[in-house]
């Protein structure tokens, strides 16, 4: 059975230009709360990439599921998305057949949609973004609850403001164009984990 | 009620989340640097997409990766399944004198087995 990581969250969200702002709250969010957000970015296609997703999934004490994205894609054939709903059903199966091992949440961005999109699930809870960055990072901190330190809505917001705004440079540092890739999330985790240091030692 | 639970593992510092990341000390440094405002990209194309992050020499090689770059280092730019069975602290040095391979050639060969 892979060890799990304590504080590591798969955080399981479409990667899309228009998810950009909720991608980078997840980050900024996650790491403000002291987690380790893993994705599946740095894992390549192929006939072993489900193996790979779920060895991550099981490596994680908890994950995120972000089902916001239920439309169909415009692109011909207009198709669902099915990768998130997959990957959650592999979350609420492992945590089933492990319990203690793994807890799991789902996000949507508007209230009692998942209940209609995936009616098996209702009786459980959802965490409702509204689409904001500012709702990310509201049900992050209802999600997770730090007992000694807990960063406050507004703080994580200028952590997020502050990324947003370096962007561009990391991104040319980076050579990337797209923040969807292994490297752009590594660098993307570790600057949200500079600036929050900066800004608690700032408080203090 | 919504549901929660409650985090009590220590929050780490910004050098144990990028050594976590395999991010070395210099990308690190880079990326403070960033945040300060002082980072000034090189000159030419040195950042270029597709460089993978090298540049460019001045008669227009791709310059070569160190000898003492660790693999976990090139993980974090290439994939977490990169020189998959090979151990994270292990030179790249190593590497291309086991395999008698260049970085260029493994990548190529990486990619192709993960198309």
């Amino acid at each position: 059975m892979p060890r799990v990581e304590p504080d590591s969250v798969f955080l399981n969200i479409p990667y899309d230009a228009r998810f950009q702002p909720l991608y980078l709250a997840y980050i900024v969010g996650l790491t403000e709360l002291g987690l380790k957000p893993k994705a599946t970015l740095a894992i390549p296609g192929g006939a072993r990439r489900l193996d790979r997703i779920f060895e991550l999934l099981q490596g994680c004490r908890y994950s995120v599921h972000d089902l916001s994205r239920v439309e169909l894609d415009k692109a011909p054939p207009p198709t669902p998305r099915f990768n998130m709903p997959l990957e959650l059903g592999l979350a609420i199966a492992w945590a089933k057949l492990n319990p203690g091992r793994h807890t799991w949440f789902v996000c949507e961005s508007i209230d009692r949609r998942a209940q209609k999109s995936v009616s098996d699930l209702n009786g459980s809870d959802f965490n409702i973004h509204n689409g904001t960055p500012e709702g990310v990072m509201r049900e992050l901190n209802n999600a997770f609850v730090r007992p000694v330190y807990r960063p406050t809505v507004p703080k994580m917001m200028r952590s997020y403001e502050a990324l947003k705004r370096l962007l561009p440079t990391l991104k040319s540092n980076s050579g990337s164009t797209s923040v969807f890739t292994a490297r752009m999330f590594a660098d993307l985790i570790a600057t949200a984990a500079e600036l929050r240091d900066r800004a608690r030692s700032s408080q203090e | 009620m919504r549901r929660s639970v409650e985090i009590t593992t220590p929050i780490p510092s910004a050098d144990e989340v990028a050594e976590g990341l395999g991010i070395s000390k210099s990308r690190m440094k880079r990326l403070r640097q960033i945040v300060d405002g002082t980072y000034t990209p090189k000159r030419g194309n040195s950042m270029a997409t597709g460089l993978d992050g090298r540049h460019r020499d001045t008669n227009g090689r791709i310059s070569e990766k160190r000898a003492d770059t660790k693999v976990g280092t090139l993980r974090a730019e290439y994939g977490d399944t990169f020189l998959r069975g090979i151990r994270s602290d292990a030179h790249l040095g190593t590497v291309r004198k086991e395999t008698g391979k260049s970085l260029t050639q493994l990548v190529r060969e990486h990619r192709d087995e993960h198309r």
